[in-house]
């Protein structure tokens, strides 16, 4: 009964640690999204060549997000940061239509990857702000989401540069990180 | 081959030469796929700033981090032609200077000259020459540009603006705008009207005294007539005459006798009076005999003065 009680003040007033991974592919605003998220503003990125790393509050949890470049080749270093991966943001730069095959290719292969079997799953329709932009039901029929059974996933239209879709793509991630424990 | 001798060759080649295409450091990393020039790290994050609304973007992609198919390296490799350091000299480090360099390089030659026209980059020379079958090709346009433009344009430049942007009349009249403003400008540069010259220097504005020597005058104006003048040293400094008749005692010139310079007599100067002479006397050196030191450890030899030996000392010589 204790323990019941513990459990349950902590989930309700206790502080909570979360660790996200946000991978994508290079040029979709992944550094942006992460410095708006813990600045508040836009600064201006160069390519990310390793990664960064920011603790961001939300509510009563601490997002430790992981933000990793997106080339090609440096792709194959993302699973090095796989393990107690709670939750994965995949980004999305909604404007180009003529790479959203291959973002579908590398989401799909991290979707069978073994140690991300328990990551909930949140796809930033990322650059809505531009004209050309595709819809996140356009982005969720091309990147073959309703494919995924075995996990929960979640798609926010966001705009980084002007904070749009972030915090409600954090409002998700708390949410089901809840519903998980 | 591989694609990364390809890209080496490529990068340091004929129009890239191992640089960033727009700020010109060495060893670019990064290059942009649209325009297919290399760039710095730092150039190509402003790329990604700058120019990413739609009829400019510019996808950059990493040399070394990136996947190239075939296709797109064949594109990148083969453009004969690209917006390279030669059409815009810069050699700037200030990322506001590369932000309007960039502004110029890649997005104002397509608003003047539409969208995805690299004619735009170019400009008229306004010497060529037209041809006459260029005249007859382009015969509609030109009455079109004469019809519509206030401003004056002669027919071989109208001609070479059609040339270059392939017969499209609007943006041969910007291209002769562009071109007009331009000559424009530079007349007003050139224009030297106002501007006096700057004044040649001058020579110091000297009386030329005449080269003529007539002895007696100069005497009788600067030696023999020296009550007025009592300064005297611009009497002595002055050439004496060269005249010699036998009368003159050489012993007792003329000038002492004139009073000009006062020899003096009543006073006598400190080294007429009778000088005392320091002298060193000095005693002839004794032999030096050294006594071996029995007593000592360390069994040391010392010189020790002779019993009779003086110390030489200095006094005054006596006066003669």
């Amino acid at each position: 009964m204790g323990l019941f009680a513990s459990k349950l003040f902590s989930s309700l007033f206790g502080n909570r640690e979360m660790r996200i991974l946000m991978v994508g592919l290079d040029g979709a605003g992944k550094t942006t999204v992460l410095y708006k998220l813990k600045l508040g503003e836009v600064i201006t990125t160069i390519p990310t060549i390793g990664f960064n790393v920011e603790t961001v509050q939300y509510k009563n949890i601490s997002f430790t997000v992981w933000d990793v470049g997106g080339q090609d080749r440096i792709r194959s270093l993302w699973r090095h940061y796989y393990r107690n991966t709670e939750g994965v943001i995949f980004v999305v730069d909604s404007n180009d239509r003529s790479r959203i095959g291959e973002a579908r290719e590398v989401m799909q292969r991290m979707l069978t990857e073994d140690e991300l079997r328990n990551a909930v799953w949140l796809v930033f329709a990322n650059k809505q702000d531009l004209p050309e932009a595709m819809s996140a039901a356009e982005i969720t029929e091309k990147l073959g989401l309703h494919s995924i059974k075995n996990r929960p996933w979640f798609i926010q239209a966001t705009c980084a540069t002007s904070g749009e879709g972030l915090y409600e793509g954090l409002e998700w991630l708390s949410n089901n990180l809840k519903n998980q424990s | 081959m591989d694609y990364r001798t390809i890209l080496q060759d490529r990068l340091h080649g004929s129009p890239h030469y191992n640089q960033c295409s727009d700020c010109h450091s060495r060893n670019p990393t990064w290059c942009s796929m649209t325009y297919h020039v290399f760039l710095c790290t730092r150039c190509a994050t402003l790329h990604k700033q700058l120019l990413n609304k739609d009829p400019y973007v510019s996808r950059i992609k990493s040399i070394t981090l990136d996947h190239w198919p075939p296709d797109e390296l064949e594109t990148f490799c083969n453009d004969r032609n690209p917006i390279v350091k030669t059409q815009m000299n810069c050699t700037t480090n200030n990322v506001f200077d590369l932000q309007d360099l960039i502004n110029r390089k890649y997005i104002q030659p397509m608003l003047s000259n539409g969208k995805n026209n690299r004619a735009g980059s170019m400009k008229i020379s306004g010497r060529r020459r037209a041809q006459d079958y260029e005249l007859s090709k382009f015969a509609t346009q030109i009455r079109q540009i004469q019809n519509q433009s206030s401003t004056f344009f002669t027919i071989d430049n109208i001609v070479e603006a059609l040339l270059i942007s392939r017969g499209n009349v609007a943006s041969a009249y910007d291209l002769l705008q562009d071109f007009d403003s331009y000559n424009h400008n530079n007349n007003q540069a050139n224009r030297r009207d106002n501007i006096t010259p700057p004044e040649l220097p001058k020579r110091p504005n000297n009386e030329i005294k005449p080269a003529i020597f007539d002895g007696t005058n100069i005497i009788s104006s600067q030696y023999t007539n020296n009550s007025s003048n009592n300064n005297s040293s611009t009497s002595i400094n002055a050439p004496r005459p060269a005249i010699f008749d036998g009368t003159v005692d050489l012993t007792q010139p003329n000038i002492y006798q004139q009073g000009i310079i006062q020899p003096a007599i009543n006073q006598v100067p400190a080294m007429m009076t009778q000088p005392t002479v320091y002298q060193q006397n000095i005693p002839q050196p004794l032999p030096v005999n050294y006594v071996p030191n029995t007593t000592s450890t360390t069994a040391q030899q010392q010189y020790v003065y002779p019993s009779n030996y003086v110390i030489p000392q200095y006094y005054p010589m006596q006066q003669q």
